[in-house]
């Protein structure tokens, strides 16, 4: 990686190397495999076309230097640097493909006349996705993001590096990338401890029955004496969240159904009253909320949390699962209450089916807010029910912030969410089309 | 609407079931804070004080938008730039984003998840990790934009690169949802458009612009929306990062509402406040929403 | 736009009104108490005063419990729970500036006739019982027990304050000896000298943090040993905080900053720690109760070669310190037996023998016999320049609209310093022109 004593550019060159050696494997393949050669080939010339290429960008990253030099702003002067090099070299490339033509596209029709070896076209029967000319382009647009989504994860990446770094490491000047991992981190995360006097410490030492977390806190002279509440706030995260994620999206999808398919009274205003729920600075309505909650003894519980959540989220499920249902044929419903079907069997059989990509979509928003809400669990928890979020920031030593833990709690932290995300992702591509908007 | 006919009554109970939980639930949690918070804003009355709330009709609206109205307009000066700069660097990065993951390829349902990641971060823990990242000696921020580490730009702390700080982090943390809004958008898209357009010869400049701009519009709106309105509600990430400072300069309408609401405990006052920025945010609603029909229209 | 208005009004009214008998009918009094919970926020000294209340366990059988909150929401909770009135808490250690809000407004309990039944008041010192217990101030009524006694001092590095080649360097440039400074002018010079970017080594971290206090606590060190005061005999402002003296104070603070670390922007006591253990700091001015993990060899790799001493003196032969500390005090919204335990408890924490041992864990006494014990000043390197401190405090405002005064403070004296907005003299005169509407519209004084 890149060490970071060494003044800038060397992440940069790194990373653009990296670029033009996907770029170069990427497209080498696709370009080779409709030439009629072995893919392998072409990767193998691909990245030797990328290592070129990046080797070239370097050169000319160098050669722009003193133009970035006599800009008062380097950032300034070595973006320049970039967009030039890059166009340089995207230049050449058109140029070089220029050097091999026709023939690539005979190749490809002719393999596809033969009913040759060809990737079953599963995503679009469109022509010109056929193209060789296309599908280059498709695989720069894939190095693209891919190097975009390394470049958004680096602040994620560094966290998950500090989660490993000792304190002193964690705050070193210049930032350390390379570092010695210790388990401190995760243990200040996951235990109580106490700190010890140099007479406790000598005496602790010579124990015997000390494990090896015991031995990592050691060293900076803590005991662990117990489990930290970590765990507990986790717990309460995810059963909250869960829970107010389930009943904001069933209470939501009965409502939206009602909106959609029955006339209701003032329909337009309540829809828009409960939108605008959602507009209201959470800050303010904090305090009644605070004052009404210690009248009802909710304060602190797992239920009140989940209530609030519910309500909070119900503004949006409701809006948006409503766009899907609008979408939803009415004829399907109809066709089944002619067959006999009750109008609760026709929701439960029919729609819901339909809508699930929308469900899906909902739950995994609505998810991702009570997971992450701070505010309010802030002030209206303070140990049975609190969960994450307020829980992590406030791992402040004697005046040191724990970073190491932090970072750790955080990650622990990320995961669930991730999951929930990831096994959703279908049906969040589809399924945002908020097509509720309209009617307002 | 539909026809009920027959089924008329049975519907209707199965409206009031499916919808009373609904409106139960929010009025319970929304409308009580909602109607009590308007009710302050036309008292004097701080939640501490141990004294009952003095009428005062509209004073503390009058305070607000004429003797204290340089400092609240500094306030709202901000938070528009902020929600313009940091919206309109959303829409260009979400949907430069959208554009390239619109075709799937090997691995993009991952590459998309990994990119959702910022999102998914609880803004707290954004703001303090930002707020390390950002530290011109002990963050990697300036080291990657080429400043000299060494005496290079202090982003918190100067008057100008501090909104920019908490745009940049904004953007990196939205950006991604602008993106899903985009990506459905691109995904209805009929493809007989493109193919049409595609027998006709038109250049990819042309389809961009007649088809898939369009096309997506709406959904380019909603994402302006919702985040517009976050921008008004933007209150952890600022306070994480900046705290309002240097002096006021970063001090956005909500980080002054938390300010005028716990800090100052001046419960009247910053519930007018409130009530304000919920006016506000009315407004810019339906004046996004009316675009929105339009868009959908034309 | 809403037909539905009324009915829902209404609707919340019967809803409010329902949950408001609910609440009222369920609140029973508990006639014997097992448990006291005293709130404070999340640092070590509440570890300690944990490790205290469970000896009282020991000896009475009745638990106590200490509710840890962070620092930076530990105003808001209690702020929410005054609001409410609420009896979660038995006691409060509650910041020095919050004894205007409890003794005017009715959150703490009145300890004034069972200090002086019981000569707790005579057992502090007198500093100590002036700005953590008393209020109005001078008035002899008391409203809290000191408890842990803080004040601003400073940390440094004794390798580069001692090494010869160094010392050297300084005399000959400075024209006197390299030592601990006595003066201000000293403790820059000191930083100046040390100011060495290209080294990676800098001057002095102070504080500049924006939110809430962070910036005011930092800078009023320098204030109050220019002879400065947040407020004259009559309480005014005008003229007072933005005299002459104070514009050149805040230069001051201002021209210290150029020599801090890179990254001390937005610093309170956790960022100017870490840019001393960093190694970029030479200097680190902080609260006493936050040195600790300056010894610490795992934590801080320059352990071995930090040591401390007390604020400096200004220009003009003045010299004070910040006031951090808290004092104990017992919340008036719990039923009469728990008021009584809680008494109990702080009637037996106030003994010598307690303490001295409330010392020995960590704890900063404010016990006038214990702080004097040769054993406190040989506990820690930083006793003896905490002892030192204590003689010489200063605080803001503790009247309850503190925090109306504090934030236009924080908010110019934060643009000036680290945003570079405006001259040191505007931004004061801003301040000050602020805080005394804020002190009119409050009626504390006349327009």
């Amino acid at each position: 990686m890149f060490g970071l004593d060494i003044p800038l550019p060397d992440f940069w060159i790194v990373y653009f190397f990296a670029f033009w050696v996907l770029v170069g494997t990427t497209t080498g393949s696709v370009v080779f495999r409709h030439k009629g050669y072995h893919p392998l080939l072409g990767i193998v010339v691909g990245a030797g076309g990328g290592v070129l290429s990046g080797v070239l960008f370097m050169l000319l990253l160098v050669a722009f230097k003193p133009v970035a030099d006599l800009l008062d702003r380097p950032l300034i002067g070595t973006l320049i640097s970039m967009v030039l090099s890059a166009a340089i070299i995207l230049a050449l490339l058109a140029f070089a493909r220029r050097l091999v033509p026709e023939s690539v596209r005979e190749t490809a029709v002719a393999v596809e006349a033969a009913g040759g070896p060809r990737a079953p076209v599963t995503y679009s029967a469109r022509v010109d996705k056929v193209d060789p000319t296309w599908q280059s382009m498709q695989s720069i647009r894939a190095s693209v993001v891919v190097m975009l989504a390394a470049l958004t994860l680096i602040p994620v990446i560094w966290m998950g590096m500090t989660a490993f770094k000792s304190y002193p490491d964690a705050v070193a000047s210049p930032p350390k990338v390379a570092f010695d991992p210790t388990m401190e981190g995760i243990l200040t995360l996951l235990t109580r401890r106490r700190q010890m006097t140099d007479a406790q410490k000598a005496e602790y030492e010579l124990r015997e029955d000390l494990n090896w977390a015991d031995r990592v806190m050691l060293k900076s002279g803590q005991a662990i004496i117990g489990q930290s509440d970590y765990v507990k706030r986790l717990r309460n995260s995810l059963i909250i969240a869960s829970i107010s994620t389930v009943l904001s999206v069933t209470l939501g999808l009965l409502s939206a159904y009602a909106f959609s398919r029955f006339r209701v009274p003032g329909k337009g205003d309540l829809l828009f009253f409960i939108l605008s729920t959602r507009m209201l600075p959470p800050v303010v309505v904090t305090i009644p909320i605070f004052l009404m909650y210690r009248e009802l003894g909710w304060y602190d519980t797992h239920g009140g949390l989940i209530a609030l959540y519910t309500a909070f989220n119900l503004s949006f499920s409701v809006w948006l699962l409503k766009g899907f249902i609008d979408e939803i044929p009415k004829e399907y419903e109809e066709a089944a209450l002619v067959d006999g079907y009750t109008r609760l069997q026709a929701f439960i059989r029919i729609v819901i089916p339909e809508a699930v990509t929308g469900i899906a979509a909902t739950t995994v928003f609505c998810f991702i807010f009570a997971w992450n809400e701070y505010a309010f669990a802030l002030m209206l928890t303070a140990d049975k029910a609190r969960t994450a979020p307020p829980h992590i920031p406030s791992m402040v030593g004697s005046g040191l912030v724990e970073w190491a833990a932090i970072a750790a709690g955080s990650l622990f932290f990320l995961i669930p969410v991730v999951i929930v995300t990831f096994a959703l992702r279908k049906y969040l591509l589809r399924g945002v089309t908020f097509g509720a908007i309209r009617q307002g | 609407m539909t026809q009920h006919g027959r089924r008329q009554m049975s519907d209707k109970t199965i409206a009031h079931f499916f919808i009373w939980p609904t409106l139960i639930l929010l009025i319970v949690m929304n409308i009580f804070p909602l109607f009590y918070s308007l009710y302050l804003s036309f008292n004097d009355y701080s939640v501490i004080a141990n004294e009952p709330p003095q009428w005062v009709a509209l004073d503390n609206y009058e305070k607000i938008l004429t003797t204290e109205r340089s400092r609240y307009w500094h306030n709202f000066t901000v938070t528009g730039r902020y929600a313009a700069l940091s919206v309109g660097l959303q829409i260009v990065i979400g949907f430069g984003l959208a554009m390239l993951l619109r075709e799937k390829f090997r691995g993009s349902g991952l590459i998309t998840t990994l990119i959702l990641i910022p999102m998914m971060l609880s803004p707290v823990v954004v703001g303090l990790f930002w707020k390390l990242i950002f530290d011109p000696s002990k963050g990697f921020f300036n080291y990657l934009i080429y400043l000299n580490p060494r005496g290079g730009d202090q982003w918190l702390s100067d008057a100008t690169l501090g909104l920019w700080a908490i745009v940049i982090v904004d953007v990196w943390m939205w950006s991604p949802f602008v993106m899903l809004l985009c990506l459905s958008g691109l995904g209805a898209i009929p493809n007989y458009l493109y193919e049409a357009a595609a027998i006709d010869r038109a250049s990819a400049w042309f389809q961009f612009r007649r088809i898939t701009l369009p096309q997506v519009m709406p959904l380019l709106l909603i994402a302006v929306l919702f985040r517009t309105i976050e921008a008004f509600k933007a209150f952890d990430l600022v306070m994480g990062l900046t705290g309002g400072g240097p002096g006021d300069r970063t001090e956005t309408v909500a980080v002054r509402l938390y300010s005028e609401a716990f800090l100052k405990t001046r419960t009247g006052e910053s519930s007018a406040l409130a009530y304000i920025v919920l006016i506000i945010i009315i407004s810019i609603s339906n004046l996004y929403i009316r675009a929105l029909n339009r868009a959908r229209e034309g | 736009m809403m037909k539905k208005t009324g009915s829902f009004l209404l609707l919340a009214v019967l809803v409010l009104s329902l949950a408001l008998g609910v609440g009222g009918a369920t609140a029973a009094p508990k006639a014997q108490v097992t448990e006291l919970k005293i709130f404070w926020a999340q640092w070590p000294p509440a570890d300690y005063l944990q490790e205290i209340g469970n000896r009282y366990e020991a000896e009475t059988g009745i638990k106590v419990t200490v509710i840890q909150e962070p620092w930076g929401t530990f105003l808001d909770r209690m702020t929410a729970e005054w609001a409410a009135k609420g009896d979660a808490y038995d006691m409060v250690v509650g910041d020095s500036q919050w004894l205007g809000q409890g003794a005017e407004q009715g959150h703490y309990m009145e300890l004034t006739d069972f200090m002086v039944e019981n000569g707790i008041h005579e057992t502090v010192t007198p500093a100590t019982l002036q700005f953590y217990g008393e209020y109005p101030p001078g008035s002899g009524r008391y409203w809290a027990y000191p408890t842990e006694g803080d004040a601003v001092g400073w940390a440094y590095r004794k390798d580069r304050l001692e090494d010869p080649e160094e010392m050297a360097a300084f005399e000959a440039k400075y024209g006197y000896p390299l030592a601990v400074p006595k003066t201000w002018m000293e403790l820059r010079d000191i930083a100046e000298f040390f100011y060495r970017p290209d080294e990676n080594v800098y001057g002095a971290a102070i504080y500049t943090q924006k939110d809430y206090d962070g910036m005011i606590m930092g800078y009023e060190n320098v204030m109050f040993s220019w002879g400065v005061n947040w407020q004259d005999e009559n309480n005014q402002v005008l003229g007072i905080v933005n005299s002459e003296r104070a514009v050149e104070a805040l230069e001051f603070y201002k021209e210290l900053y150029q020599f801090a670390p890179p990254g001390t922007d937005n610093a309170f006591f956790t960022e100017v720690n870490s840019a001393f253990i960093n190694g970029q700091a030479t200097l680190v001015m902080n609260y006493f109760a936050f040195f600790p993990d300056m010894l610490d060899v795992g934590k801080n790799p320059y352990a071995q070669v930090t040591d401390f001493f007390a604020g400096p003196a200004g220009p003009y032969g003045d010299r004070y310190v910040a006031l951090g500390g808290q004092g104990l005090s017992v919340l008036n919204y719990i039923s009469d037996e728990r008021k009584q335990a809680s008494l109990d408890f702080i009637k037996w924490f106030a003994q010598e023998d307690i303490q001295r041992q409330w010392a020995e864990v960590g704890g900063y006494t404010c016990n006038i016999a214990v702080l004097e014990s040769e054993a406190f000043l040989n506990h820690t390197p930083y006793n003896p320049a905490f002892a030192e401190s204590m003689t010489f405090v200063k605080d803001f405002w503790n009247i309850p609209i503190y925090n109306d005064l504090l934030e236009p403070a924080q908010r110019y004296i934060n643009g000036y310093v680290v945003g570079n907005v405006g001259t040191a003299k505007e931004a004061l005169d801003g301040m000050a022109v602020e805080q005394h509407e804020v002190l009119v519209e409050a009626g504390v004084i006349d327009g």
